[in-house]
């Protein structure tokens, strides 16, 4: 403290002389109009470039929390999507028609967020785990699809945590559709082997399927809600001697940086399978 | 006292002859002389430098308030009795100047071209400091240097004449 106040003794002239120049440089910046332009603009831009910079280092440390906010936003956004509601024809009444008294919509598919927990894609039989169960609404046979494009689907679940059949699994199986030739045949399988390439089998080889088409999730689908992507067509050859064409395909969902993705929920699957069940002649 | 008085009384009416009959007079773009750098060259050499400092501050002001320019004058007037101060000790003998019984520089006290190597050094930072803050950019920075010099030569030619009239 001494010393301090010793310094300031010492320089005492100096300093008074720097404190009246202050003064007077703030009454120029403050009162001369050219002055008082030149040093706001510049120092705006001063600022705003350090402001950036800050935010350029900054940004990366709430990109978790950014993160979350996005997949909540996104959940919402995909309440919304109008395949998820039941289309509305309207009724040929030509005598009245009560507008007022609409049905409320009814919402197809509802989605849930959830984080992957525990992952492989290395065996034969692949399972990724959610860190979200029954208790945050999650059933067995929801399909999981990840911000890409198809995932897996629902297996078992426990109070806080659910177990998911990746696509890379033995069993999975998927009927894709084709926008392009309005195709819904054959069967989307992995046989092992590299996790970004599966089979198309099962295809009429007389459907002219070629490299580049996208495979989308069929709306003939219980499960999947239509026009999730599945994979892309990477090679297409087409053996006369056979009646099924195998097409290698590239999955859409890159499985190894399966980070956030979303269950969805049919609210209608009971309804349509009880018309599978009841009443078969 | 009769001479702070006397001091004052020049400070009044050079600080109205600046800003009303010098300032006026459009003499070009590069000329902006500023006689009133007089009041600050004849203050007593023996005077309290902090007294300086706040002298020039005040007469800075009076000239600004006068000029319709804020802070600018006041600012190179501090700038310029700061460096004053340091000039004054290290190439002048104080000594010898009190022995002549005078309080401040006069051109015969030292001879002309320590008289006008002063003169010109102290002229020069105010102009600089003056003209720096006017033009306020670095892009400028030849026509700060420009208008410096010529308003410097203007400037000690008015005080030049100041000093023949009254014989200061």
């Amino acid at each position: 403290m001494w010393v301090i106040i010793r310094w300031i003794r010492n320089n005492a002239y100096p300093l008074t002389a720097l404190f009246l120049f202050a003064i007077c440089f703030s009454l120029v910046l403050r009162f001369q109009l050219y002055q008082h332009s030149f040093y706001f603009n510049h120092s705006v831009a001063f600022f705003r470039s350090i402001d950036k910079s800050k935010t350029d280092i900054t940004k990366y440390l709430s990109l978790k929390q950014e993160n979350i906010y996005l997949k909540e936003e996104n959940n919402q956004l995909r309440q919304l999507l109008q395949s998820n509601y039941f289309p509305r024809f309207s009724s040929f009444d030509t005598t009245f028609i009560d507008t007022l008294q609409t049905e409320p919509v009814k919402q197809v598919y509802t989605y849930y967020t959830a984080e992957v927990i525990r992952n492989t894609t290395n065996k034969r039989d692949n399972f990724f785990y959610l860190n979200q169960g029954v208790k945050q609404g999650i059933e067995v046979g929801m399909a999981v699809i990840s911000p890409k494009g198809v995932a897996g689907i629902v297996i078992t679940t426990s109070d806080n945590f659910a177990r998911v059949m990746s696509v890379l699994n033995s069993k999975f199986e998927l009927t894709p559709y084709i926008p392009e030739l309005d195709l819904r045949q054959g069967v989307v399988k992995w046989e092992g082997g590299d996790e970004r390439f599966g089979y198309l089998q099962l295809v009429n080889r007389t459907e002219d399927v070629k490299k580049g088409q996208w495979l989308l999730s069929s709306n003939y689908s219980n499960i999947f809600p239509p026009g999730i992507p599945v994979a892309q067509v990477v090679e297409a050859n087409k053996s006369l001697k056979q009646q099924y064409q195998k097409i290698k395909i590239n999955f859409a969902t890159d499985f190894n940086r399966l980070h956030y993705v979303y269950c969805v929920k049919n609210n209608t699957y009971n309804e349509v399978n009880k018309l599978n069940t009841e009443n078969q002649p | 006292m009769i001479q702070i008085l006397k001091i004052v009384g020049i400070a009044l009416v050079v600080a109205f002859l600046q800003a009303f009959i010098i300032n006026q007079v459009d003499l070009g773009f590069w000329l902006h002389p500023m006689p009133y750098l007089v009041v600050l060259l004849i203050l007593p050499i023996n005077f309290n430098k902090f007294g300086y400092l706040f002298t020039a501050f005040i007469f800075g002001t009076l000239i600004d308030l006068l000029s319709g320019s804020f802070g600018m004058h006041a600012a190179s007037c501090v700038a310029m009795v700061f460096f004053k101060y340091h000039i004054e000790n290290r190439f002048i003998d104080f000594e010898s100047l009190q022995l002549q019984g005078e309080s401040y520089l006069k051109i015969h006290s030292k001879g002309w071209p320590v008289f006008l190597y002063y003169t010109l050094t102290l002229i020069a930072i105010h102009h600089l400091v003056c003209f720096s803050l006017e033009f306020f950019s670095i892009n400028y920075l030849l026509d700060i240097l420009l208008s410096t010099v010529i308003s410097t030569v203007g400037t000690l030619l008015l005080i030049l004449l100041y000093k023949n009239i009254f014989n200061h």
